[in-house]
């Protein structure tokens, strides 16, 4: 008996069910999607790829809807970011892309987890210390979400490695500590034209910022002139900063990724915690 | 004048920066920031109604003004 194509045994392989405001649809459980994938040869993020094709919904991402359409659903499967940091900022990050679907997320870290990392970084525990964060964060892809292709760089990055490692790729996510590395993933994102969304913590205070090509990337504006010790090293980075930082990225990157405007083009959103203040500022008119 | 002031940088002493501050006509950023006993060297960015400024901007009545420490965490 010849097999059916791959969209008619999606088809059979899909449940009937309500979403949960009651609209009626079609989902494909993870299960149904390893076995279509081994059946047809295939990586699961492409079987996911036809069910929302079909109008159906990998149940996994149920609960995305309606925030983002099986389209915007789709074209984050389709999607690439570059994560550059997989400590504070892309520890929380990793888990958002991953969860959300995103179906080619690239990670760079060259650290290993240290004790010092586990009052914020989602990735650290007492089991991975001493572990390259680089291979936590792939162990981690894969145990949350097989759709996704996650290419794991166990190595600190250049400016030419920058370069290498922004190529096709659809969004750059600055999720580095300190200021060191941070102008030249600033410039590869220019130079590649791709947006970067950027953060940093210090204390209680959080900035974010999405920098689209050309713009000036408010990270380096703030970080001021930087001669004595950094703000985080006398502030401290705490989790709820850290975290805050990380899950306002992610909301940008996915926002971008699904086809959407920034929110913050051009802007930083500055939050105080310490007050739950939040302004947005705008960098494009900056007089300095 | 008097500006409206949102300090990020934590004070050195026990009290808080004012929400406002009362300064001479032609005051500076910088020297709003002096008035409020921050050093040059902690603060990162300042910003005049939102948009980042220079320490010699003249302040207007009614202006807003930030102050943000260096920043640079993950």
């Amino acid at each position: 008996m010849s097999q059916p194509d791959l969209g008619q045994a999606i088809k059979e392989r899909a449940t009937a069910m309500p979403y949960p405001d009651g609209t009626p649809g079609r989902f494909l459980e993870t299960a149904a999607v390893t076995d279509l994938a081994q059946t047809y040869g295939l990586p699961p993020k492409q079987v996911e790829r036809a069910a929302l094709a079909a109008d159906i919904c990998p149940l996994r991402y149920a609960r995305n809807l309606r925030a983002f359409s099986l389209a915007e659903q789709a074209r984050l499967l389709d999607a690439s970011v570059a994560l550059i940091g997989l400590g504070g900022l892309g520890g929380g990050l990793l888990e958002i892309l991953v969860r959300g679907g995103v179906g080619t997320v690239r990670g760079a870290d060259g650290d290993l987890f240290e004790e010092s990392n586990l009052n914020r970084q989602l990735l650290a525990d007492m089991a991975g210390l001493g572990v390259p964060k680089a291979r936590r964060a792939a162990a981690r892809a894969a145990a949350i979400n097989p759709s996704v292709d996650f290419q794991a760089h166990e190595g600190f990055l250049d400016a030419d490695g920058m370069m290498a490692f922004l190529d096709g790729m659809d969004v750059a996510v600055d999720a580095l500590g300190g200021l060191k590395d941070r102008p030249a993933l600033a410039e590869a994102a220019r130079k590649r034209h791709i947006p970067l969304v950027t953060a940093a913590v210090a204390g209680y205070t959080v900035i974010v910022a999405t920098v689209l090509p050309g713009q000036p990337s408010p990270v380096e504006m703030l970080a001021g002139n930087a001669a004595g010790p950094s703000a985080e090293e006398v502030l401290g980075c705490p989790s709820p900063a850290v975290m805050t930082a990380s899950a306002l990225q992610g909301t940008e990157v996915l926002r971008l990724l699904a086809g959407r405007q920034p929110a913050l083009a051009g802007k930083g959103l500055i939050i105080d915690l310490e007050t739950m203040r939040f302004d947005t500022v705008d960098f494009t008119g900056a007089s300095r | 004048m008097i500006i409206r002031v949102h300090c990020l940088v934590p004070p050195e002493g026990p009290v808080a920066a004012p929400d406002r501050l009362e300064l001479p006509s032609g005051a500076t950023a910088g020297d709003a920031a002096d008035t409020l006993h921050v050093p040059p060297e902690a603060i990162g960015t300042l910003l005049r109604n939102d948009v980042p400024v220079e320490r010699n901007a003249p302040l207007a009545h009614d202006d807003r003004l930030t102050i943000i420490p260096p920043i640079s965490g993950g």
